[in-house]
């Protein structure tokens, strides 16, 4: 581990990756503080200039781009009550009602503590559990890695969604993009439909440009919101009002950072739900409930920690197994790809270093922000003023060239065009567009293990129950797909004994 | 703009079909137990299936909903104009940028765009920023990351 680590840092610190780190820390910034320009467009947006990159400078990017947007989703939500990325919209209320008391520094400045903590206890989770999972999954067989996908794509199917049936339809897009192009085991081209482009399949990252970038430039310039910027100065609160205030709500902090450490590594969970859900149980288990909502410190502490340390533990599980946390990790997978690596536990033996540079860029974007984040509480007025409808004609044409780039082709700006119009509309009829990236990215992982799981088990499928994990797996998987059915017929009868019970008493 | 699931679910279903029935199109391979068409297969069977649960889910609520909900926005010309104009604009790069070059065509996306979005009031600087910014990507993408953006028309000067 030692020796890794010496690589990773001889490999971060080198000019190259450290400027894309810097740079990377000033986007994720400017893009997670755009309420419409969340930290998953952000890494959209990213990507294309990341394929010019090394392995290491392009997930030090996206590592520090992630880390520093989360954070900046916080400025709107606190100053705007317009969350910048969702993972802020649990506390925005809280931030915004401390803005309204003149306190809009304080709840900035307590956010960044809190942010940092959970970040760094993110990086020290990601960094001791993944090599150690790694070895575990070196035992993983193609049974427990089609169980390991299946697990993946219905967690985002079911969590993503109000509606379960409409994350499944998200996953199976996804997976039926995938299918498009030759088939890797047979060879035999799939739904291309006589047009050659598509026989090399559909690209992934002007899919993923279309479905975040492109559908989030539409809604933004067809639904604009108007935003009213509380005029109070603001600006960083003291150190010892901070750590103070910090130090009073230590449990909270601790709670929320080991909450969101193990929330991020559930498949298909992320930092979004890590913030709720720490939200929610800050509020269950506090002194002071009633406080909750009014502008009360204790309501950010938990979220805002929650959610940075879920960024970095979503990358458990597409580290070691290769399948996705969130929307996220599942263009960093697309990333791996690219670079020609092989996301799961043979990454650690082969790549080790780089893997570990990720840790190290991780490290290095959470002590990053403690400066820059003291700056854009103090810029974050100005930041904020510059009109989203200006900037979404400019993120248009960035998503433009940033298609083009891929292989020089207008096939990537057409995939953008039609992906971002269809995003757009199943967003408005409450389909998620999440599951179907997660599905497009791990298509293909599910399908050949499936292939190779049924070939080598020569069709049997209790082969897919025979070894001790992947049953485990399997029945998880089956539990999960079996749920919405047993709550449905559950709360039928709850609801049919209510119903007598409300006759017996008239 | 919300249509009725039942809208969606039969979409969905039409193309589970129409895409399963493609599948029969996929040659055997000597050899090859398990073809190409079985993953497709059980994708589109839980894909026509999902299809259907909206199909039966929405129907119950036909009478009460209707088969579209319109919301605030999608009641607005104006609204549905941006929306072309995105749409338009794409189209136009697609088609043009090839002959007039990348930073015409994406000046001329974003100068719409802004004028549409911002309105008369802001002409100069949205004239400034539709000029400017494709310059700077055009430097960013085509000197520093050697990519080959469409030259067109500027070709000689930039």
């Amino acid at each position: 581990m030692i020796e890794n680590l010496q690589a990773a840092l001889a490999l971060v610190f080198t000019a190259d990756v450290l400027l894309a780190i810097v740079f990377s820390c000033l986007f994720g910034l400017f893009t997670g503080a755009m309420p419409g320009v969340s930290a998953t467009v952000a890494v959209a947006l990213l990507v294309p200039v990341t394929f010019f990159m090394s392995p290491v400078a392009a997930l030090a990017s996206i590592a520090t781009a992630v880390a520093i947007a989360i954070f900046a989703g916080d400025l709107p939500g606190g100053l705007l009550r317009i969350p910048g990325t969702p993972a802020s919209a649990a506390y925005a209320d809280e931030a915004y009602a401390m803005t309204r008391k003149g306190e809009g520094g304080r709840a900035l400045t307590i956010s960044l503590a809190c942010s940092v903590i959970g970040g760094l206890v993110g990086v020290l989770a990601l960094s001791l559990s993944a090599p150690m999972l790694a070895d575990f999954a070196l035992e993983f067989r193609y049974h427990e890695y089609f169980w390991l996908a299946a697990i993946g794509l219905t967690t985002a199917g079911f969590v993503c969604a109000d509606n379960p049936v409409k994350g499944l339809v998200s996953v199976c897009i996804g997976l039926m993009l995938s299918t498009v192009g030759f088939d890797m085991i047979s060879g035999v081209p799939r739904f291309t439909f006589g047009y050659f482009p598509l026989l090399e399949g559909i690209h992934f990252i002007p899919v993923m440009i279309g479905v975040f970038a492109v559908a989030e430039v539409i809604r933004n310039l067809v639904q604009p919101t108007s935003t009213y910027l509380v005029e109070v100065p603001e600006k960083p609160a003291a150190v010892r009002d901070v750590v103070g205030t910090v130090y009073r709500y230590k449990g909270k902090v601790a709670t929320g950072s080991v909450l969101g450490v193990i929330i991020g590594a559930l498949p298909g969970a992320g930092s979004d739900m890590a913030s709720w859900v720490s939200y929610a149980i800050g509020k269950r288990f506090s002194r002071t409930p009633e406080k909750f909502g009014t502008g009360h410190p204790e309501g950010i502490v938990a979220a805002t920690s929650s959610n940075n340390a879920a960024t970095c533990s979503t990358w458990i599980p597409s580290l070691v197994f290769g399948i996705p946390g969130d929307s996220v990790t599942a263009i960093v997978i697309g990333v791996l790809f690219l670079k020609g690596l092989q996301p799961g536990p043979t990454v650690f033996l082969e790549d080790a270093p780089l893997v570990y540079s990720i840790f190290v860029a991780f490290f290095v974007a959470n002590l990053l922000l403690i400066p820059v984040g003291l700056v854009a509480i103090k810029a974050a007025r100005q930041i904020l003023r510059i009109p989203t409808r200006m900037l979404m004609p400019l993120i248009l044409v960035f998503c433009i060239v940033g298609s083009f780039a891929i292989n020089n082709s207008m096939m990537g700006v057409s995939i953008i065009l039609v992906a971002g119009v269809v995003a757009f509309f199943m967003q408005e009829n409450g389909f998620p567009v999440a599951p179907a990236i997660l599905g497009m990215v791990m298509g293909r992982l599910l399908e050949e293990n499936f292939i190779q799981a049924m070939i080598v088990s020569d069709g049997d499928w209790l082969a897919f129950f025979e070894r001790p994990i992947a049953a485990t797996l399997g029945a998880i998987t089956i539990a999960f797909w079996l749920s919405p059915l047993v709550l449905g017929v559950f709360g039928r009868a709850g609801a049919r004994r209510l119903a007598r019970a409300d006759r017996g008493a008239v | 703009m919300r249509f009725n699931d039942a809208v969606s679910g039969l979409l969905i279903m039409v193309v589970s079909v129409v895409l399963f029935a493609n599948t029969f199109t996929f040659p055997d391979v000597p050899g090859v137990q398990y073809g190409a068409a079985i993953f497709p297969r059980a994708v589109l069977t839980v894909m026509f299936g999902a299809g259907a649960w909206l199909l039966v889910k929405g129907l119950a609520t036909w009478r009460r909903d209707g088969w579209l909900k319109a919301d605030a926005w999608a009641c607005r010309a104006r609204n549905w104009m941006m929306f072309a104009l995105v749409v338009a604009g794409m189209l136009f790069y697609i088609l043009a940028a090839n002959t007039v070059g990348f930073v015409p065509a994406a000046s001329a996306i974003i100068f719409v765009l802004l004028l549409a979005a911002r309105g008369h009031r802001h002409l100069l600087s949205s004239a400034a920023l539709a000029l400017s910014f494709p310059l700077l990507l055009h430097y960013a993408f085509v000197n520093a990351l050697r990519v080959p953006l469409p030259a067109g028309w500027l070709g000689g000067l930039l």
